[in-house]
């Protein structure tokens, strides 16, 4: 397993071409747009590496017995789809931001169960390649991202019906030893600091829509592979002289997404693992959707936890800590963090083993938990930017506080208690604003798809008709 | 044949579990096979596993112990073979069949 440092190191070697704000980034590891997400995704390397945390952080590989990132484990029992929700809590509690690895963790374990699938349906090989593929990534402890989101064009129409067929990644070319892709896949966390991409459908397919029922692995730099690197608010704060201003220096925000695009893009057989079956092609969203929408009990209570004890560090610093209405608005945080970890908990304890022999949680349960999220974070924030008051909105910057003349007025009209130094209550509040203004929430909101996602997939998972049942006997209807 | 039903409990079910034993009941009478009830002295041909969800929480080895063979309902899935709830009873009767010949 590689520690922080050996993976940054790693993906020095790689020379994948990212562009931000017009200009080619030479080294994601040291830019400052991009840095922060990588510190959070070494952090993860760092904490397998850490008697601590080596628990949930890691895991015995089913395929080798080696001892393996648990973020590159196939899910053995019900106790490792629970192992992942409490590691991801944990890692969550120490970034306060998006640590980008669990998008290609869920993509490797969906495309692990519907390979196998799809070969004893049709007798193809394609289990066999991801095999491969799959002991390369944990031998060499790789962070591939999942990339699955196509930028759709027109919602109302089809991929095969859009008026340019490149807005649905497509296979343009078949060849003896490979295929020739061409689209993009947008907003892709962790992508330009990932060592490979796992490329995915987005939707379901039809008959006389083979070219876009592909799946497939490449490096970041495969030639004709690029990265737009996507603004986030406040992103000029991204600068050593902003470090308190940025409120997460270290880590950022979410996952420095990026829109990746497929210029013509060779791709060998031996890493294809889908290749024209449309009718495979929703099990594959369907399986990776559950799979991403489990965690959001797991991370995002990991950073509820930062943003709680945030709020009531500001609480104390302002002197209501003990005022009624604010513990109550604290315990309501509380609630509403617990009750989000308490959906992914369920979902993996509710989970199951497919034919593979892997395990998947329970989809209804896991849908509920990401829909959820996209209401109770919110709320959350809520909370918590009613208790850290205006400040959040019209707080100095960090320059005027260091500035000679400037400083001591902030010093002074920004104080409160007396004991504590005015720049921690300002850290606190960059802190808190960092995460619950602007990109982070929109995150909630969509990350692992949209809400009318998780209430269409709800509506597929109820029973309805039984509870209609269990009505009519009670109200004595026959 | 002496078959045997254990039924999960049906606490968030994708099928209706009780019609559907009820229509297996029907068949096993039907093709002249033993319906018993599952005790610990109980020597039991095929157990018929009728859980209303893929987590199959009856699915259990000392469980699958109690019987020569087991017939595996979990949600709309015999076995992991996706199947419409309709055709549920008669996937379970064929496959007590296939037991029956082997």
């Amino acid at each position: 397993m590689m520690n922080g440092w050996q993976y940054q190191e790693s993906l020095k070697e790689l020379k994948p071409r990212v562009y931000y704000l017009g200009q080619q980034i030479e080294d994601v590891v040291d830019h400052p747009a991009t840095a922060p997400h990588v510190n959070a995704a070494a952090k993860i390397y760092d904490m397998a590496n850490d008697p601590v945390y080596e628990e949930l952080c890691t895991a015995v590989s089913h395929l080798t017995g080696q001892k393996i990132n648990r973020f590159t484990h196939i899910h053995q029992s019900t106790d490792d789809l629970t192992s992942k929700v409490k590691m991801l809590r944990t890692i969550g509690q120490q970034t306060a931001s998006c640590f980008q690895r669990c998008v290609g963790f869920d993509a490797l374990n969906a495309i692990y169960q519907i390979t196998y699938e799809l070969d004893q349906a049709k007798d193809t090989s394609y289990h066999r390649r991801f095999l491969d593929y799959l002991k390369m990534v944990q031998e060499k402890d790789l962070m591939p991202s999942g990339s699955m989101t196509d930028p759709k064009g027109d919602r109302s129409l089809s991929p095969g019906e859009q008026a340019d067929p490149d807005l649905y990644l497509h296979i343009v070319e078949k060849r003896a030893d490979g295929i020739v892709v061409r689209g993009a896949k947008a907003h892709i966390t962790g992508s330009v600091n990932s060592h490979e991409h796992l490329v995915m459908p987005t939707t379901a397919l039809k008959e006389g829509e083979e070219d876009y029922a592909v799946c497939f692995a490449v490096p970041v730099d495969a030639p004709g592979v690029l990265h737009i690197f996507g603004r986030q608010t406040n992103d000029d704060r991204k600068c050593a002289s902003c470090a308190i201003d940025a409120g997460n220096f270290e880590f950022g925000m979410v996952g420095g997404e990026a829109l990746v695009v497929f210029e013509d893009v060779f791709v060998p057989w031996e890493r294809v693992f889908l290749c024209g079956e449309v009718d495979f092609a929703y099990p594959l969203v369907e399986r990776f959707a559950t799979f991403h929408r489990q965690n959001y009990g797991g991370c995002k209570a990991g950073l509820g936890d930062v943003l709680i004890g945030a709020t009531a560090s500001v609480a104390d610093v302002n002197g209501t800590g003990r005022a009624a209405h604010i513990r109550d608005k604290i315990a309501e945080m509380i609630y509403l963090n617990e009750t989000l970890y308490c959906g992914s908990i369920a979902c993996s304890s509710q989970g199951f083993k497919t034919p593979s022999g892997a395990y998947y949680p329970d989809p209804l349960l896991a849908n509920i938990t990401k829909l959820n999220a996209t209401r109770s974070i919110y709320e959350t924030a809520r909370l918590s930017q009613d208790i850290a008051g205006g400040l959040l909105a019209t707080l100095p910057s960090e320059e005027d506080m260091k500035d000679p003349m400037l400083g001591k007025y902030v010093e002074k009209y920004f104080k409160s208690v007396a004991d504590v130094p005015t720049e921690h209550r300002i850290r606190l509040l960059r802190l808190i604003e960092a995460m619950t203004c602007g990109t982070a929430m929109v995150e909630s909101m969509h990350g692992a798809g949209s809400p009318q996602a998780m209430r269409i997939m709800v509506q597929r998972q109820a029973n309805l008709e039984q509870k209609k049942r269990l009505a009519r006997k009670l109200a004595g209807i026959s | 044949m002496r078959i045997t039903f254990k039924y999960c409990g049906s606490c968030n079910p994708e099928i209706d579990l009780a019609q559907i034993g009820h229509s297996l009941q029907a068949q096993v009478q039907q093709q002249g096979w033993q319906l018993i009830t599952l005790d610990a002295d109980a020597e039991v041909d095929v157990m018929v596993l009728l859980c209303g969800c893929p987590r199959a929480c009856i699915d259990k080895e000392d469980q699958r112990h109690q019987a020569e063979q087991v017939v595996l309902v979990a949600g709309k899935r015999l076995g992991w073979l996706p199947l419409k709830e309709s055709a549920l009873p008669q996937a379970v009767i064929e496959a007590i069949q296939g037991y029956n010949r082997s």
